[in-house]
């Protein structure tokens, strides 16, 4: 660390700092801050983007796009419309999808698809440790949706497609794809009880 | 309508969008109140999905991570109590490089555009041209009126109308693109009936400009209906626009 990263040093964030104090002190140029955020968020931000992308070395390279972003535009984020953790994650799924959009054309996905569903399949859950709880929750909360509610934002968010090629996966009307994941999404809120 | 452009809050939640339509909801989004609650929850609820996926990375990224934003330069806050001491030197760079940005974005739009807009220039010339013509003929004739549209937020329309000429031009921007099973149909109101002045072909972009040649000296207003695609004879649905021409 050189020293003009030392001046910009201040006191060590508590390690109980809320996220949002935390990302405060990071817009402030805290580097410290910013360790910490990674240590809580890394596994998070990494997780999602392999999820999308599955290929560790590209995923590693996005997720590090995205924490360098974090830490960029720090000042920018808005307690008000949402917490930290979904900014975060918002960030990497967003960055992850615009990846895998870039580089295959959406033809080629749509026939690998069948393949990867089957991979995908009970793939819900991995091994990492943090947080097994929530996972049953999300698994749980995802097992009262019906299988087209399901199905569609699995497509959706773990697999990077827009809802136009989730409507040909599933061989359903757009009009009904585009509802179903708005109530679906709308089902899990309520049975994780999300709120903003 | 606008109810069209809501439900696509999950989707967008979702990341399910093309990259048009995600512009075109964030747009709408900016103006929408019930729609930034529900996509600030439904976010929400997909960071729950993004969580259970959670895997440690590789153990190299944190050093990489921060030995590269040591050599990062943050972005400024966007304060607006310092904006008018700012405006002279720092702000502009990044507001600049905002416009830039936005400047490298439309033109990317325009060159995706322009491909597929060359097979019918011609087409559009010639309407550009009948366009232009009738637009002078309004504003060289003596009688010529501008007159509101009144509709939902977010749509503003004007109608231009001159009765010694016989002719009306309607623009009108905001305009929610339609599924394909449905077109904006143009009325023409009379006392008694109600006769279609055509299909509004509206451009990506939801701006229309539409002559109307018939009918207007018995005319009392304009209304603009969805109607299923092709149009109907008569209405079969409540205008969502209307221009009173009865002053």
């Amino acid at each position: 660390m050189d020293s003009r990263a030392r001046r910009l040093r201040v006191a060590a964030p508590p390690p109980t700092a809320r996220d949002d104090e935390l990302l405060a002190r990071v817009a402030r140029g805290d580097q410290e801050s910013f360790a910490e955020l990674y240590d809580r968020y890394a596994s998070v931000v990494f997780g999602v983007i392999r999820r999308v992308l599955r290929d560790p070395t590209q995923s590693e390279e996005v997720a590090q796009e995205v924490l360098v972003e974090a830490w960029r535009i720090a000042a920018r984020y808005d307690p008000e419309r949402g917490s930290v953790r979904t900014w975060l994650c918002t960030m990497a799924h967003r960055r992850a999808v615009d990846r895998v959009r870039s580089e295959q054309a959406s033809r080629e996905r749509i026939e690998r698809i069948a393949h990867d569903q089957h991979n995908a399949e009970g793939d819900v859950v991995s091994d990492a440790v943090t947080s097994r709880l929530e996972r049953q929750q999300v698994r749980d909360a995802l097992g009262t949706l019906t299988d087209l509610q399901r199905e569609a934002i699995e497509l959706a968010y773990y697999g990077g497609h827009t809802y136009r090629e989730v409507s040909e996966l599933l061989g359903a009307p757009l009009g009904t794809v585009k509802t179903r994941m708005r109530d679906g999404l709308i089902r899990l809120r309520d049975a994780m009880g999300v709120s903003a | 309508m606008t109810a069209d452009l809501h439900t696509l809050s999950g989707a967008y939640a979702a990341d399910a969008l093309d990259p048009v339509e995600r512009q075109e909801f964030e747009r709408h989004l900016a103006a929408c109140e019930s729609c930034q609650q529900e996509v600030r929850e439904l976010q929400a609820t997909a960071a729950m999905l993004a969580a259970a996926s959670s895997e440690a990375p590789p153990t190299g990224l944190k050093d990489s991570v921060m030995a590269e934003i040591d050599q990062t330069r943050q972005e400024r806050p966007l304060v607006a109590d310092d904006l008018e001491a700012r405006r002279s030197s720092r702000r502009l760079e990044p507001i600049s490089r905002r416009i830039i940005g936005v400047a490298a974005a439309v033109l990317a739009i325009a060159v995706v555009a322009l491909g597929a807009t060359v097979v019918t220039l011609d087409g559009r010339l010639d309407e550009l041209r009948a366009t232009s013509e009738q637009l002078q003929a309004l504003l060289a004739a003596p009688d010529t009126q501008t007159l509101a549209l009144e509709g939902p937020d977010g749509i503003v329309g004007r109608v231009l109308v001159s009765r010694a000429e016989g002719l009306a031009v309607l623009h009108a921007t905001g305009l929610s693109l339609l599924p394909a099973e449905s077109d904006y149909q143009l009325w023409v109101i009379g006392e008694h009936e109600f006769v279609s002045a055509g299909i509004l072909g509206v451009d990506d972009d939801g701006s229309v400009t539409h002559a109307i040649r018939r009918g207007l000296s018995s005319a009392v207003a304009l209304g603009v209906t969805v109607e299923p695609a092709g149009g109907s004879p008569q209405p079969t649905s409540e205008p969502i626009l209307t221009a009173d021409l009865s002053t």
